[in-house]
């Protein structure tokens, strides 16, 4: 993926968790900005990262994906208006992935929602301002909540190590932490929430850590532990969540598609739990398009910067491609597809304008690994 | 550039095609040619941040003209019935007398009366408003406003991007590219010009104080074109393509929203009081509060900071008395060669912001003295 990069120059607005001094000091190549955060992606080279991730563990400063607690009587209804998803018989240990939409239905967001206590939640978000969303409903409703984002910062342990270096550091008490479950441990003599869940499917945990600063204790601490075990600096991986089908908000899913055409259906619920935007959605339960993985033939293509178009084999205009990487397991180009109703059974042939000309391509059955 | 020592670190490498999450205009490779040489993200929008160095942009700003691409100023149409009422919801500032040439900057504020935005709305008819964007996604507001009001208004980001031409021969460029009527328009009002043959909304608006225009391209496709024209035709002004330029903000009081105010702060905090209608029963969601608070115990001031050139403010530097008591904090600063110091803006207390207050200021290399001016530099 040999990405340009440029100079940013930094400012107040642009934002760093307790975590980036040393995510920085351990050779971070570049940073995207994620919710007005800097995002570390790429130490060790594309390949030599992906490969790490896959067979040992690393630390992930994650802190861009910010926190939005929601705390208040009213904080359960107003969490159950942004989702289809039903959180009637949410655990108060649990997390949800849920997707959140607007009043037509649309996706404002793809957010981690943790209980936190019973009238207390953290929507732990993917990039855009859902915060503004909830701020919005609750002053029209005027619920009683308060909404405000605490200084609280995910780190993520990922790779399949991450078991033995959480047991090692808060004891084999983690290994009973179900997936999408959370537990309180130890960090600086403060407990705080970790969950078995994170953005890989290498398996691990996300650490939500709370404090502006401090972060750099907990942060060694794990590296010294886990020097045998290969530990290192990481981030999210594009070739690997690519390859398993883990879509990114604003990427592969935009504002103006439904959480059926994101392919979470599953997560939205038979009857009207109390969302806002549920009339929109109970009448497009059936969408004209959806996500599909396809697999574009030919050597190695460049990372999309734009939708590229997708069309049927006669130029028919049917979908667009949004992610696509090399696969490194796989030798070939693993993309994310928008593929319209009629063309996106498994199998069909179409062709996608990349950067480098028009290149046949197919609708795969599931995502790569799955 | 890379250390260890945050102080050091002045600025950091950008990835800049790790997905298509990244909006970027169509003018971006002349941009490059153009000399652009940081960037920034703004609204998920590349934007540049200097072309030549930031004091040579500025100078030039103030002596010529230059073409802006600041489609980082995102636009959100809000259009329907209810299309004003949700405008209005969001700000304290009487939205009903403007008309519809008008353009009018809209503190934003929450139901605690912080401020979320301050864009420039511009009115386009009874029932279609644009709101042109600082850094933050107010569309999220007002879709949740809508929703749990239940509102009948659309809410989109069109396909509309901001040319803006600014500085002391704006207006002569934009008369020989759009024609002698173009450049009648009083402050902060707009009409329409004829662009690649469409009608397409200009105003007299922009984030500078030399004056100038911004152009609302209609299709991303126009820019390219409108951009060649503007070039082409301002050859012999010396038009060259700029940005909002860091000194010249700081030296006219521009404030910065994510940087000098945020949603702890309310608009009289900002300095903005005189943009707050609150003797209006405006729908405004943050009213209550804001009568409330209307009294601020911190405001925006200007500061000089003593010595040599300050590096940036990566983080807010904090204000103390000379007795070492917290006085406030600096969230913008730069050296201006036209001033021959370091100016700045502050969130400064009630107690120390009175011009001529001597202040200590930590900067990223070390502890400074400041004063609070009476006014900003390029009101003056």
């Amino acid at each position: 993926m040999n990405d340009p990069t440029t100079t940013m120059p930094f400012s107040v607005r642009m934002r760093r968790s307790p975590f980036w001094e040393r995510s920085h000091a351990a050779g971070a190549r570049g940073y995207i900005v994620y919710n007005n955060m800097l995002l570390a992606l790429g130490f060790r080279g594309p390949e030599a990262d992906y490969a790490h991730l896959k067979s040992a563990v690393q630390i992930w400063d994650v802190g861009c994906e910010r926190q939005i607690e929601i705390s208040g009587p009213d904080a359960a209804r107003l969490v159950q208006m942004s989702t289809p998803r039903d959180l009637a018989r949410m655990k108060d240990d649990q997390c949800f992935y849920i997707p959140t939409v607007d009043g037509t239905g649309g996706m404002t967001n793809d957010p981690v929602l943790v209980k936190v206590d019973e009238d207390r939640f953290w929507v732990s978000i993917s990039d855009s301002d859902l915060m503004l969303y909830y701020k919005g409903v609750a002053a029209a409703l005027r619920l009683d909540v308060k909404i405000h984002e605490p200084h609280v910062s995910p780190l993520g342990i990922q790779g399949p190590h991450a078991d033995e270096l959480a047991r090692r550091v808060w004891g084999d008490g983690v290994l009973d932490i179900r997936f999408f479950r959370h537990a309180r441990v130890d960090v600086n003599g403060t407990p705080m929430i970790l969950a078995r869940s994170g953005y890989s499917v290498q398996g691990g945990y996300e650490l939500y850590f709370e404090g502006a600063t401090g972060g750099e204790v907990i942060w060694d601490q794990l590296m010294e532990a886990g020097r045998d075990l290969d530990v290192g600096a990481g981030g999210p991986c594009y070739p690997e969540r690519v390859e398993a089908g883990m879509l990114s908000y604003l990427s592969d899913i935009t504002s103006d598609m439904t959480p059926f055409e994101a392919g979470l259906g599953a997560m939205c619920a038979k009857q009207d739990p109390g969302c806002l935007g549920w009339a929109a959605l109970d009448a497009a339960r059936e969408p004209p398009r959806q996500i599909r993985p396809v697999e574009i033939a030919g050597g190695p293509v460049p990372v999309p910067q734009t939708f590229w178009p997708v069309t049927d084999r006669a130029g028919a205009a049917v979908g667009r491609v949004s992610s696509c990487c090399r696969s490194y397991s796989y030798d070939c180009n693993a993309a994310i597809g928008l593929i319209d109703r009629g063309h996106w059974d498994a199998g069909t042939e179409l062709v996608v304008e990349t950067p480098v000309g028009p290149r046949e391509a197919v609708v795969r059955e599931a995502f790569w690994g799955r | 550039m890379r250390g260890t020592d945050l102080g050091d670190i002045v600025s950091q490498p950008l990835i800049l095609n790790p997905s298509s999450r990244l909006r970027r205009s169509p003018l971006l490779p002349r941009l490059q040619k153009a000399g652009a040489k940081a960037w920034s993200v703004y609204n998920g929008t590349l934007i540049a941040q200097w072309f030549g160095t930031l004091e040579e942009d500025c100078a030039h700003l103030k002596r010529a003209v230059q073409v802006w691409d600041v489609g980082g100023e995102k636009i959100i149409e809000v259009a329907g019935p209810d299309a004003a009422q949700l405008v209005q919801m969001t700000s304290p500032r009487d939205i009903s007398v403007l008309a519809d040439d008008q353009c009018a900057y809209l503190p934003v504020v929450d139901r605690d009366g912080g401020m979320l935005n301050d864009p420039v709305l511009t009115r386009l008819g009874a029932d279609r408003f644009w709101l042109a964007l600082a850094d933050g996604d107010m569309g999220q507001y007002l879709k949740g406003l809508a929703a749990g009001a239940g509102l009948d208004a659309s809410i989109s980001e069109p396909d509309v991007w901001i040319l803006a031409i600014q500085g002391p021969t704006a207006n002569e460029l934009v008369s020989r590219v759009f024609g002698p009527g173009a450049t009648d328009l009083k402050f902060f009002r707009h009409h329409l010009v004829p662009v690649n043959g469409r009608p397409m909304v200009l105003a007299r608006t922009g984030w500078s104080r030399q004056g100038g225009f911004e152009l609302h391209v209609e299709g991303s496709d126009n820019l390219v074109p409108v951009w060649e024209r503007l070039m082409a035709a301002g050859r012999d002004l010396d038009v060259r393509a700029g940005c909002p330029n860091l000194i010249e903000r700081i030296e006219a009081g521009l404030l910065s929203y994510g940087n000098d105010m945020s949603a702890e702060h309310t608009p009289f905090e900002a300095g903005l009081g005189r943009f707050c209608n609150l003797d209006v029963a405006t729908d405004c969601v943050g009213h209550a509060a804001l009568l409330a608070r209307r009294e601020p115990i911190r405001q925006i001031r200007p500061v000089e900071i003593t010595g040599e050139p300050v590096p940036r403010v990566a983080a807010l530097w904090p204000l103390t008395d000379r007795g070492g008591q917290a006085a406030g904090k600096v969230s913008s600063a730069v050296w201006s060669p036209s001033e021959g110091t370091n100016i700045g803006i502050a969130m400064v207390g009630k107690a120390h912001w009175a011009p001529g207050t001597q202040l200590r200021v930590e900067t990223a290399d070390g502890m400074r003295d400041a004063v609070v001016c009476a006014e900003f530099w390029g009101r003056k």
